[in-house]
């Protein structure tokens, strides 16, 4: 679905990001995981296009099936970004305008994208039927939903345009524990029953452990590792990975083993 | 009456006509010993710590610190107080002025609380810098100049130049990346050791409760679900809250 090649990003003559090879197919969920400063979001901004805007310059290719995303004009660009191609950042209302209810929101998204009002319709509802939200909340404003509903509402965009592909930079790190767990099903369910592919950028291992196929590792720009996530976590190929691993509290790990 | 370093019993806290915490109990004995405040937003974890620094005042219920009640504190008692109970904040930025060097930081309460004598100040700031493992140089420079985990380091040395009892450590990892939070939990777990510290802990991450504390509380819509010693409450969770939250805590696949 989507096969990144060679990519660069630079700030000046800085690279922030280098990005081999990298490939994410329908149905699959890619986990790509790092510290600040690894080149993780710069990468997913760089997929979806949005690097340059940030006043970075990018470099190598990134192809949408057959198609070269790079250096598309911003045109085309905005109208795969939504349409193809949907996006869940960290902050969960950062990206729903706060002037507009949901429903509004995603009445006029999919008249963008030139979509008529009764196949709307039918889409809205069974987008929200898709991530477990009340057609209710169509009615509410940005702020008076929960940041866990804020996210499945960002899915359900997603899954009302038919995105073929679906990046998500932190979508929980801002959430509490059992509503992470929510969304995260949610997002794993949309690719179960859709085919979607799915990028999920996360500084934690144990979430990219728990529904990522594929985990890419990347430290200072570089990715320093990538393969199938049961051999990433348990069996790290570099150094950086195994102290990765190493640093993730995990419940019962100190613990005094009882006396035998 | 307990001998517990902190006693907490029966703490209510209303803001407006709400309870946000209510008949909230539990001690902390003179340390070396961790209690671990476990829960969601808005469970109550910071305004629990808010009163036992007694920065809110109890509507209900009482706390108290080394046998007195902590709301009724004033003057020389309040100040010994402020002295024993020490704060570690999630952001260590927010407790270091930005426009004060590092070791001045670090310095105001030995200054403030006359604990040395000022020519001696600046080599016991060189050693409290050393002992939460820091470059003793690090003293000239300004917060800014130190990265996220080296900040914290100074935040803690500065809590713990007035030779605390009673530390609240408030999410103290939870704007670190996961290889510095590893050193900083065990800084924590060191210097429990030798300095004999009592920390109350508030976390969202349950393994790090895990790490640091003996015994925890698990807190929901300002009320204890579930109360006991750690290992135990994590492992076999008796409340369908706790279970709940147990659940939901993705782990690493076993090597």
């Amino acid at each position: 679905m989507i096969a990144v090649r060679a990519l660069e990003v630079f700030f000046g003559d800085r690279r922030v990001a280098h990005v081999p090879t990298l490939d994410l197919a329908a149905g699959e969920l890619v986990g790509l995981a790092g510290e600040s400063g690894s080149g993780k979001s710069m990468t997913s901004m760089a997929i979806l296009g949005l690097a340059p805007a940030l006043g970075a310059t990018v470099s190598g290719s990134v192809k949408l099936e057959e198609r070269e995303l790079l250096g598309l004009p911003e045109k085309e660009l905005l109208d795969l970004r939504g349409r193809r191609i949907a996006m869940v950042m960290q902050s969960p209302r950062g990206s729903l305008n706060p002037t507009m209810r949901l429903g509004k929101l995603m009445e006029r998204t999919l008249a963008t994208h030139g979509i008529e009002k009764a196949d709307a319709r039918d889409r809205t509802a069974a987008a929200l039927a898709d991530v477990r939200l009340d057609e209710e909340l169509l009615r509410r404003y940005p702020h008076q939903v929960s940041g866990g509903q804020a996210q499945r509402f960002a899915i359900a965009l997603a899954v009302a345009m038919r995105a073929e592909v679906l990046l998500a930079d932190e979508p929980t790190s801002a959430l509490d524990v059992t509503v992470q767990a929510e969304v995260l099903d949610t997002l794993n369910r949309l690719r179960a029953e859709h085919g979607t592919a799915i990028l999920l950028v996360s500084h934690d291992l144990a979430v990219l452990g728990r529904y990522a196929d594929r985990l890419v590792v990347m430290r200072s720009g570089e990715v320093v590792e990538q393969g199938p996530t049961r051999d990433v976590l348990t069996a790290p190929s570099s150094d950086y990975t195994r102290e990765l691993v190493a640093a993730v509290p995990v419940i019962g790990a100190a613990r005094p083993k009882a006396s035998a | 009456m307990t001998d517990a370093l902190l006693h907490v019993a029966g703490l209510t806290v209303r803001y407006g006509d709400r309870d946000v915490v209510r008949d909230v109990s539990f001690d902390v004995p003179a340390g070396p010993f961790g209690l671990g405040l476990i829960g969601e937003s808005g469970a109550g974890k910071t305004t629990i710590a808010r009163a036992v620094l007694g920065l809110v005042t109890p509507a209900a219920g009482t706390v108290t610190f080394d046998g007195a009640s902590v709301p009724a504190l004033r003057g020389d008692a309040l100040k010994a107080f402020r002295r024993q109970v020490q704060i570690v904040a999630q952001d260590g930025s927010e407790a270091l002025n930005p426009r004060m060097r590092v070791g001045a930081s670090v310095g105001e309460g030995l200054a403030a609380h006359r604990i040395v004598d000022k020519r001696d100040r600046p080599d016991r700031v060189a050693t409290l810098l050393e002992e939460v493992g820091l470059d003793p140089d690090l003293a000239d420079r300004f917060p800014h100049q130190l990265s996220g985990g080296q900040r914290q380091r100074a935040v803690i040395a500065r809590a713990l130049a007035v030779e605390p009892k009673l530390l609240v450590l408030d999410e103290p990892t939870s704007a670190l990346d996961v290889t510095v939070q590893a050193r900083i939990l065990e800084l924590v777990e060191r210097l429990r050791d030798e300095r004999r510290l009592a920390y109350v802990l508030i976390s969202h991450n349950l393994a790090v409760v895990d790490r640091l504390c003996e015994h925890s509380i698990v807190l929901a819509d300002g009320q204890v679900v579930e109360s006991g010693d750690t290992p135990t409450l994590l492992d076999t969770p008796q409340h369908p809250y706790t279970q709940r939250l147990r659940a939901a805590v993705p782990e690493l696949p076993a090597a």
